[in-house]
């Protein structure tokens, strides 16, 4: 017979087995995979500016607040959210020691020590003020959390906003992160649990906001704010707000907005594209995958002419329709950016010349057309070619030149056809363009046009069939 | 001797349910990329070509290429520039030039269509080549383009498109040049 010693052991075991291998599982936010950019900095506040003397553990770069807060729990240095005996004996430990620029920790020197101490170097989370040195700042800093637990909801640490007037946290994103977002629809949110409620929701109220600055240099900008959070219990609680940035956005600011005297714990901040949620450091506007998913129409005079595209099947179509009197005239047209392959635009740098091209296959039918008739459809591919410039006030990618291949009714009136399009070209960087890095994007548009006459004859239209993520293939090749 | 044999058996349940418990765990645990399930449409065939398709071939070269000076430049209200388009070319080439807008994709329109379609600039810009069909045979050829701002056109930063059309014998191919046009 086992003894039930010996059973509870095992049973231990096995438990302790499952709690390492699933502890990895516990649900995490990573905001955005490791190799793209990371929109939003220090969106779980765990980090403090050990720059500024004396203040550090009041900022929580590149967090901007007009009305102080600061890292909870100051006196947590090991980050475990209890201040205890642990926290008493690491900054006891360090006591007297310096930053040292070399290698971001804590040293002790002489006097005290004629050679590094023991215990050399300490943890710069030991120097809780970020003044350079631990002395007895800092353990007035954990004596006075001493016993304190706190529960953020992220990481070790939350942000405390410690009332006041209006309570206003911002961060401005990074220029390459507003160009990846321009033109996209984004979606700000941060969690905040209160420090005291009101039956009725009065007490600590907070929004999140999206302040953004486009159309540079005529500086539009415009305020998007979300509704007020107005938390009735003590939990934790979401504000969100979402805004579609034209896609001329030169600045974007994520702002966290408490009202007067707001006490709570901020936490989580997040950035999400719902629409767009692949990104690159640099990426062309043209080379994001963003329309249209579905159709416009046209009014001009008496006729109308709408044109459809579908993302998903990889179909345009474009017609004339309802024409209704003579001399009206118009086209219409589809187009889509397009990025059909899961991998970054192609990049060159600093070459004398390099090749660009694009293969594509397309399916589909074009309508009544051909020498004489008074409408056209059609359907084409075009690559533009980028260049990284830098523009006052930031960098940004620049068209320098623009190839298009188009299959007209003109040559191919009421036909099946598929194209099997191959193109490439040289592209020599000599002046005017010069060195520098050079990208690519492809388009496709569908379009039909005609006047009066084309109601007579058939619809112009054009309908098309191309498969966006196996069928085109663009390339810079740097040359031998 | 039979409490050995039944430890032995316990060992062996145990060390069996945690190896599955195991390899549960790391089939959960397996890293998921984040976000990239969203990326894209999932795989899809590729499109049947309609029957008795007409097969377009794609272009090896394109001979022809053209520049712009200046490539940028600042016009007041009431007043024009000149700019000179440059297209030199490997071979005997007949080129349309087109002026439009950043957003005007260069197509071939027949020439009993061209002068009801055409790409519209913004109002108050007016832009006139002193030739819009040229031929081009192993050289270069210049043509002058007139920009002239009216009074109601609205002060801004706008972005044209010069471009050169070739028709072809299945369809038409053409190079455009940006051009930057500022009224202060």
């Amino acid at each position: 017979m086992i003894s039930s010693r010996k059973l509870a052991l095992a049973l231990t075991m096995n438990v302790l087995i499952l709690v390492t291998l699933f502890l990895p599982c516990v649900w995490t936010d990573v905001q955005f995979n490791s190799q793209l950019v990371e929109p939003l900095k220090n969106w779980s506040f765990e980090g403090r500016d050990y720059s500024i003397p004396g203040d550090g553990v009041y900022r929580c770069p590149p967090w901007e607040s007009n009305n102080n807060g600061w890292r909870e729990l100051r006196g947590d240095v090991n980050g475990d959210k209890v201040v205890d005996i642990f926290d008493s004996v690491m900054v006891n430990a360090a006591f007297g020691s310096t930053y040292n620029a070399t290698d971001g920790m804590y040293w002790h020197g002489p006097p005290d020590f004629p050679g590094p101490c023991p215990y050399c170097p300490h943890d710069p989370n030991t120097d809780l003020n970020g003044d350079g040195t631990v002395n007895v700042q800092d353990k007035v800093i954990v004596n006075w959390d001493f016993g304190k637990e706190t529960n953020p909801l992220d990481g070790s640490y939350s942000w405390y906003t410690n009332g006041g007037g209006d309570y206003v946290m911002l961060q401005w994103l990074e220029i390459d992160v507003v160009m990846a977002l321009a033109g996209e629809k984004l979606e700000f949110s941060f969690w905040f649990y209160p420090e005291s409620v009101a039956p009725d929701g009065s007490q600590n109220q907070a929004r999140a906001e999206i302040y953004y600055i486009y159309d540079y240099p005529d500086i539009k900008d415009a305020h998007v704010s979300g509704s007020w959070t107005a938390p009735t219990e003590l939990k934790w609680w979401n504000a969100c707000v979402t805004a579609i940035l034209p896609p001329t956005t030169n600045y974007i600011a994520v702002i966290i907005h408490g009202k007067p005297d707001f006490k709570a714990w901020v936490d989580l901040a997040q950035l999400t594209t719902p629409d767009y949620n692949l990104y690159y450091t640099y990426p062309p506007y043209e080379n994001q995958d963003t329309y249209p998913t579905s159709g416009t129409c046209i009014d001009w005079v008496n006729a109308k002419v709408c044109a459809y595209g579908n993302k998903t099947t990889g179909q345009a179509s474009a017609y004339s329709l309802d024409w209704s009197a003579i001399g009206s005239e118009r086209e219409a047209y589809v187009q889509f950016n397009m990025n059909p392959a899961i991998g970054n635009s192609p990049v060159v740098y600093e070459e004398d010349d390099f090749t660009v091209g694009v293969y594509w296959i397309a399916y589909g039918h074009l309508g009544a057309g051909g020498p004489g008739v008074p409408c056209i459809s059609s359907v084409s591919i075009s690559l533009y070619v980028y260049k990284w410039v830098y523009i006052p006030p930031y960098w940004r990618w620049e068209p320098v030149k623009t190839y298009t291949y188009t299959i007209s009714s003109y040559d191919h009136p009421n036909q099946n056809v598929t194209i099997l399009a191959s193109l490439s070209w040289w592209m020599h960087i000599s002046p005017p363009f010069g060195s520098g890095s050079y990208s690519v994007a492809p388009k496709v548009r569908t379009g039909a046009a005609g006047t009066i006459d084309c109601w007579e004859e058939g619809f112009a239209h054009a309908d098309f069939f191309y498969d966006p993520y196996f069928t085109l293939i663009y390339y810079i090749k740097i040359s031998d | 001797m039979k409490r050995m044999k039944l430890w032995v058996v316990v060992a062996f349940a145990v060390i069996g349910i945690s190896g599955i418990l195991v390899a549960f765990a790391i089939e959960q645990t397996k890293v998921k990329p984040i976000k990239t399930s969203q990326i894209g449409e999932p795989p899809q065939p590729p499109w049947e070509p309609p029957e008795n398709a007409t097969l377009i071939p794609g272009l090896s070269s394109i001979p022809f290429d053209l520049s712009l000076d200046p490539s940028e430049t600042t016009v007041s209200k009431g007043e024009s520039v000149n700019i000179t388009v440059t297209v030199c070319s490997t071979e005997k080439v007949d080129l349309l030039l087109v002026v439009g807008t950043e957003n005007y994709t260069a197509v071939w329109v027949p020439p009993e269509l061209r002068t009801r379609l055409h790409p519209e600039l913004p109002p108050g810009i007016t832009a006139i080549l002193d030739r819009t069909e040229i031929s081009v045979e192993a050289d270069m050829v210049t043509v002058n383009l007139t920009l002239s701002i009216g009074d109601q056109a609205e002060s801004g930063i706008y972005r044209l498109e010069i471009s050169a059309i070739q028709k072809t014998s299945h369809g038409s191919v053409a190079v455009g040049l940006p051009f930057q046009l500022t009224i202060p």
